[in-house]
């Protein structure tokens, strides 16, 4: 077992808002705001500390590496997402309701979410209980009860989920834009999976017992502890209650990187009335490949105040909103942007404009602009970051990936750092407007 | 007028001096210094909620809250407050409900002078211009047309709260009706920021990285509102109904939700507040997996994807399942929010949660049920108010009410509960014999029919659970109550106009 400590000040020598246009930026070096603690198991599993001055508050992450995305089985889509609800059913010595009733005495708040990469189980719970719950945590993680009943009953429960959902025009026109984007590959079905694969999920108990023992093993688990916590003294806990958890046999089958696809668009005409939508994405480079951190300054450029879409299509009136951002997927990456139009017959001109901007920003992204956001990617880091659920989350989401809590610093360093030639260069090669998948949604009489 | 409003309702603060005197106090300014915390929090309590609306304007409160942060304010344009605050990193949350209005801004200490001078020009000097106000509204009708429509489930809500108050200040939502909106003008929206924005309507807060400097610049601020009385806002009691009764709004979406409610004559000054409140958390506390209702429809049979309950008005803060605080009524109902399942499956989910709820309501919580959620509700209060923000927000919102600081008492008032304590104060303040229904259905008709009728309507497929099977025959035959007469069916689309 080893620990690294990275060590952490604050961040240092960004350049001030206003600095001087001529003079070139100086190199910035970002460090996260609180020291990270981390150690592997010699099952694999990852543990993180993260000891902030939240007195008798502690958060707590389980981060899976599988998600909708590693779905490679025919007909079992939607198995992530399944799991997720599968996990608070308990185990034979803690069962569901006793499990229930215990979390209810340590004051445990904890829930579950699952996306393209993977399922996190986060929680929320006074310090005191942190203990018990890592015994609790570990024992549902290895010995997770699975029954027939229980696959059965809790099946009737996603596709409530996949009703809630469906009844949303948007939801429905982003699965089918991801559908178009990478078709037969895992991203190409939505995180609740396909509808016919939801109502065959009664029946799937044998399949949920095969997805959990090759995906709910210690190599594919990141846990997180932000708050009140000491780390030494959780490396101890977590290594006697987790070190038994045995890997896997057989790696998972892995679904290569999705295929190109070409260009497509998806109109939706929803029955009754609805906001029209015009969405448009791009396939770009996955979270760690070149290009990405250009992309996300590409997004945040296009959208920011007084940037060209807001200008050209909030402020004049076209469009009640306009968001653009880059998903940290690992598989592929997506730029996604959103416009709600004001009116459904501007779609054609909303989109022709953000053709039009997006092929700007590959001749000229703007330096000034630049240099504020640097001012704001600091704050974001220095204020809100209070909160123990968000310093796991964010943690979480970097060391899931990276697996080293080294790289959240350089990866920091090196978002700073992008220049605006990096960001012409990498909207000049990815962000070609005929490349664009287009999604609409209109509704009923629209 | 708020000063005696105050009076009367604020118990545990000092009652100050004469209402005309109190208009010409300035705003009351309440801190909470946390030496060494980075960021410094702003926030306002404003008593300028939608309850406020004049009739036939109806969302003006609402669009005028926005317009505070959105609409342009002091020496900048819209524009330039964007600009202002885009490199801080953080941004002005507004959060409407009928009787409140909150204002809140967070910053790091290194932009304090710029946030506070920010946050006090949009509560003293907003510039409503024209094209902002102008985007803004037409935002809000969207909100409430087609917005409404893409979320059945908030319109399932809205339509109760419309049911249960008709003719009440209560009764539209905040973002106002698209009718209503299209007539406000610039010159309502000013007019109603000098009548409801003034001293003896707002309180300010300040929390976190609060230095003398910012104290003394924001109270110097302030004294730029008016020192006029606010108007009061008389209430009446809620239509009283006198059995159940039930609205099926017919949509497109091949589902039925539910939300069922009635209002109750309680609120934190209430001494059986607590009890009520922790039994309701126990019935079905808000997204989470231990209430009763979620473990009998979801956990049990996999009906639907969550149920839950509720005695006050609950905003979601952020995704967690706790609720946003500030959002006080003084009149209050008691809700319970069963989430969409299929067409075929709606009216046994209507039977269960009826059957559920008489359950709780007339046998009242176990000891066992009865201690886990008084030691869950207890061992998660420091963990609401992680931040000075957060805490700064149950401040105001306790001075704001004249009703106790939740942080403050709500563990002594929980430790001094009985288990008999708190099913007496259940029925007591709860009574089921007049619910109000508003199921949002694809099949709205066919709904009715089917629970106004005796005809059994079992669940689809049955429960995979034989345990269960006794208790689901007898409730897929049990009455709902709810007379053929007393069952109307309206069509979503303009319902909020």
């Amino acid at each position: 077992m080893t620990t690294i400590s990275a060590i952490a000040l604050t961040i240092v020598a960004l350049p001030a808002m206003g600095a001087d246009a001529e003079r070139p930026p100086e190199p910035a070096t970002v460090r996260f705001p609180y020291d990270i603690s981390t150690t592997e198991l010699d099952n694999g599993l990852r543990v993180v500390a993260v000891p902030m001055p939240t007195p008798g508050v502690v958060a707590w992450e389980v981060r899976m590496s599988v998600g909708s995305g590693s779905e490679t089985e025919k007909g079992r889509t939607g198995f992530a997402h399944f799991f997720e609800h599968l996990m608070f059913h308990g185990t034979e010595t803690l069962p569901r309701e006793r499990r229930l009733g215990e979390l209810l005495r340590l004051g445990v708040d904890d829930g579950g979410w699952t996306w393209l990469d993977e399922t996190t189980y986060p929680a929320l719970l006074p310090a005191s209980s942190l203990p018990r719950w890592i015994d609790i945590e570990a024992d549902l993680f290895q010995h997770l009860a699975l029954t027939p009943e229980g696959v059965r009953r809790e099946a009737g429960a996603v596709y409530g989920e996949f009703r809630k959902s469906s009844a949303n025009p948007e939801n429905v026109l982003e699965d089918r834009l991801m559908e178009k984007m990478f078709g037969t590959h895992p991203y190409g079905h939505s995180t609740l999976g396909f509808e016919e694969d939801i109502a065959a999920m009664p029946d799937s108990w044998e399949a949920a017992r095969a997805f959990f023992d090759a995906w709910y093993r210690p190599e594919h688990a990141t846990l997180v502890v932000a708050g009140d916590v000491q780390p030494e003294a959780l490396f101890a806990a977590v290594t006697e209650a987790f070190g038994p958890w045995e890997r896997a046999e057989h790696p998972p089958v892995d679904p290569g990187p999705p295929a190109e696809r070409p260009p497509a668009r998806v109109t939706l005409t929803w029955e009754t009335p609805t906001e029209p939508v015009l969405l448009m994405d791009w396939r770009v480079p996955a979270y760690g490949e070149e290009g990405h951190e250009a992309l996300d300054w590409a997004a945040d450029l296009l959208t920011a105040p007084g940037g060209p879409l807001d200008t050209r299509l909030v402020r004049d009136g076209l469009a009640r909103s306009a968001y653009a951002t880059v998903y940290p997927t690992v598989q592929a990456g997506i730029l996604a942007i959103r416009v709600a139009a004001a009116d459904a017959e501007d779609l054609p001109r909303i989109e022709e404009i953000v053709r039009e901007e997006v092929a700007r920003l590959a001749e000229n992204a703007d330096a000034a602009t630049m240099d504020t956001m640097r001012v704001r990617q600091r704050y974001a880091l220095l204020s809100g970051l209070d909160d123990p659920a968000r310093v796991a989350d964010f943690v979480g989401h970097r060391v899931r990936r990276d697996r080293d809590p080294a790289a959240i610093d350089a990866r920091l360093t090196a978002h700073a750092n992008i220049t605006p030639g990096e960001v012409e260069e990498a909207a000049a090669r990815w962000l070609k407007p005929d490349d664009a998948f287009v999604g609409i949604v209109v509704g009923g009489g629209q | 007028m708020i000063g005696l409003w105050l009076l009367a309702c604020g118990p545990k603060i000092d009652p100050g001096p004469a209402p005309a005197l109190v208009a010409l106090q300035p705003a009351p300014l309440v801190l909470r210094p946390v030496p060494g915390a980075p960021d410094l929090y702003l926030q306002a309590m404003i008593r300028a909620g939608s309850a406020f609306d004049p009739t036939g304007k109806e969302g003006l409160a609402d669009l005028m809250a926005r317009a505070l942060v959105e609409a342009g304010a002091g020496e900048r344009t819209s524009e330039e407050v964007d600009a202002a605050l885009w490199p801080t990193a953080n941004g002005f949350r507004v959060v409407v409900e009928r009787e409140w209005v909150q204002l809140r801004l967070r910053c790091h200490q290194d932009q304090a002078a710029l946030c506070a001078e920010l946050f006090t020009d949009a509560l003293v000097a907003p510039r409503f211009d024209e094209a902002d106000v102008l985007r803004l509204r037409d935002r809000a009708v969207s909100a409430v047309t087609d917005g409404m429509l893409a979320d059945e489930e908030l319109l399932g809500r809205e339509v109760l709260e419309a049911t249960l108050y008709e003719g009440h200040p209560y009764g539209h939502p905040t973002r106002g009706r698209s009718g209503a909106l299209e007539v406000i003008g610039v010159d309502d929206l000013a007019a109603f920021h000098r009548t409801h924005v003034v001293r003896s309507s707002v309180i300010v807060g300040l929390a976190g990285a609060v230095d003398d400097a910012i104290v003394a610049s924001v109270s110097d601020r302030l004294l730029a509102l008016p020192q006029t009385l606010a108007p009061e806002l008389p209430l009446q009691q809620p239509v009283s109904v006198d059995g159940p009764r039930l609205v099926a709004v017919d949509t497109a979406t091949p589902v039925t939700g539910l939300w069922l409610g009635t209002p109750i004559d309680l609120d934190r000054n209430d001494e059986d507040w607590p009890a009520v409140w922790l039994a309701t958390m126990a019935l079905g506390a808000h997204r989470s997996s231990w209430g009763r209702l979620y473990r009998t429809l979801r956990a049990d049979r996999g009906l639907n994807y969550g149920d839950y309950a509720y005695i006050e008005p609950w905003l979601e803060r952020g995704s967690s399942t706790w609720q946003d605080q500030g959002t006080l009524r003084s009149q209050n109902r008691f809700a319970v929010w069963i989430r969409p399942t299929s067409v075929e499956n709606g009216p046994f989910a209507l039977r269960l949660a009826l059957d559920e709820l008489g359950r709780w309501h007339d046998d009242g919580l176990s000891e066992t049920q009865f201690e886990d959620a008084r030691s869950f509700l207890r061992s998660t209060i420091p963990v609401l108010a992680a931040d000075p923000g957060r805490r700064l927000t149950y401040a105001l919102e306790a001075r704001a009410t004249g009703t106790p600081d939740l942080q403050e008492d709500l563990a002594a008032r929980l430790d001094a509960l009985t288990l008999d304590q708190v099913n007496e104060a259940v029925r007591r303040h709860i009574s089921l014999d007049a619910l109000t229904v508003v199921a949002v259905s694809g099949e709205a008709q066919a709904f009715v029919d089917a629970v106004t009728s005796d005809t059994p309507t079992p669940m689809s497929p049955p429960s995979p659970d034989a345990a269960l099977a006794e208790r689901d025959a007898a409730v897929a035959a049990r009455p709902t109550g709810i007379d053929a007469d007393q069952a109307w069916v309206v069509e979503a689309a303009g319902i909020f106009r």
